[in-house]
């Protein structure tokens, strides 16, 4: 059984990376771009440290704590003190990073301290997922070949590939718990985000929760939920867009109007709930400058580009 | 192509694979509500059901505030603007599920809401879960109120 298992697996993999391979081209273009995409992240990264300090210290001030497993240490150590060495230090190590972004000391020390400081910002009663698929893409980044190894060329652009994979996935889990909701709100007789009405009663319901009045709605918001039947194929969109987010990348063609519509999702988002994925967002438009979907394929190979 | 050990020890291909299951599996496994910090938290407006439900807090008496009769939070124009904040409304349903479950002497929960809420006042309160239809309550006004607890303050 666990033989045909990891046989099964193994397959599953190389039929996994074969596809990655077909999508990806080896070329020069690509490798330099990756290698911008690559500084043009960790760019990104000191800003995300910069703009996330003033808050991170602000947090500081409060005194309870409800630790998110990375910072489970914070507990023990003074708060204020633990609160300002993660916002600094995770401001240099990706100053580091910017600098010097072939070397994988300081791309793991920027992983880690962002991994500390997301962990921080949202231990205090809720979890707040617009910066999980930053610190997913760093990790992966930490594993970037050196640039004088055999296989830098694939291993460099294989790492992209999988950041994109990854940072779709999230996408694609959240459509599948859409559809998964669903049946269960169906299978109880209660009204699911299937229904014609659904973008109209989230929006409602995000109203209410937050305090706010029908009049202190965007006109967008109010015209759906006035007309809640025009929500209805952007809500249906939404679920499709995310379901399929992570075979994307393994379709060149499709692969970045794709991400447009996401980035177009997450403005409507915006403009009609007020709610920002404000990193999430980010991410999206590091991967759409990014080495993946460059082009269409060309008969270059991983096998016969080192 | 010859690779060495150690190269094969840092092939992003498995660092890659490794990452994607964990957040296909932990995503698709836990239910929505539940969160495996970084992989999982992808549940948002996943269900909508007939009937939604928050937490509030109706303020009876509260330092500094001028609170006729038990109020909501969310109507004290002094209060309203913490609601915006979605941490704060995760505080407050674990605070509920603390108070239903009798799960916390220490009443974590109820700490973090009091500090975030009425910031070191003197106050008391009384923790309430509310049903409601979302449009007819965003309306209307219409809604039915269930007293979780009363609580008081240790604030000046």
């Amino acid at each position: 059984m666990l033989s045909w298992l990891s046989v099964a697996l193994r397959r599953g993999l190389d039929f996994f990376w074969e596809r990655a391979d077909r999508a990806l081209v080896f070329d020069d273009r690509s490798i330099a771009r990756a290698e911008t995409t690559t500084r043009f992240f960790y760019a990104s990264c000191c800003f995300l440290a910069y703009t996330s300090a003033p808050r991170l210290l602000e947090l500081a001030q409060r005194s309870h704590l409800d630790p998110l497993w990375p910072v489970a240490w914070v507990a023990r150590v003074s708060l204020p003190v633990s609160a300002l060495a993660i916002a600094l230090l995770f401001l240099v190590s990706s100053l580091l990073a910017v600098f010097t972004p072939g070397s994988r000391v300081a791309r793991a020390t920027c992983a880690f301290f962002m991994l500390e400081s997301v962990a921080l910002q949202n231990s205090f009663g809720k979890i707040n997922h617009s910066s999980h698929t930053f610190v997913l893409a760093a990790i992966v980044l930490v594993f970037l070949p050196k640039n004088d190894s055999v296989t830098y060329r694939v291993q460099t652009l294989r790492s992209w590939f999988g950041v994109t994979v990854v940072a779709l996935a999230t996408y694609t889990v959240a459509g599948t718990a859409k559809i998964r909701g669903a049946a269960i709100d169906l299978f109880r007789g209660d009204m699911s985000v299937l229904h014609p009405d659904a973008l109209a009663v989230i929006i409602a319901r995000q109203a209410v929760v937050r305090g706010q009045a029908l009049d202190e709605l965007s006109p967008l918001a109010g015209a759906l939920i006035e007309y809640p039947v025009l929500g209805w194929p952007f809500m249906l969109g939404a679920i499709a867009l995310e379901v399929g987010a992570v075979l994307a990348p393994f379709v060149p063609a499709v692969y970045r109007p794709w991400l447009l519509s996401l980035l177009a999702m997450h403005f409507g988002i915006l403009f009609i709930m007020g709610i920002s994925f404000g990193n999430a967002v980010l991410l999206l438009l590091i991967l759409f400058v990014g080495p993946v979907g460059v082009g269409l394929p060309t008969t270059t190979t991983a096998e016969n580009s080192g | 192509m010859a690779t060495s050990p150690m190269k094969d020890v840092f092939d992003p291909a498995k660092v890659v694979t490794a990452l994607l299951a964990l957040v296909l599996v932990f995503g698709w496994v836990l239910f929505p509500g539940q969160e495996i910090f970084p992989f999982a938290s992808w549940t948002m407006f996943s269900r909508l059901q007939n009937e939604a439900r928050l937490v509030d807090v109706r303020v009876t008496e509260c330092m500094g505030l001028t609170v006729d009769a038990p109020t909501l939070a969310r109507d004290l124009p002094e209060l309203a603007p913490k609601f915006r904040s979605v941490v704060f409304r995760t505080v407050l349903l674990k605070f509920a599920r603390e108070v239903r479950e009798n799960s916390s002497p220490t009443g974590r929960y109820r700490k973090m809401a009091e500090e975030i809420l009425f910031d070191g006042r003197h106050c008391t309160y009384e923790l309430v879960d509310i049903r409601f239809e979302p449009v007819e309550m965003l309306r209307d006004g219409v809604y039915t109120a269930t007293e979780l607890g009363r609580f008081e303050t240790t604030g000046r």
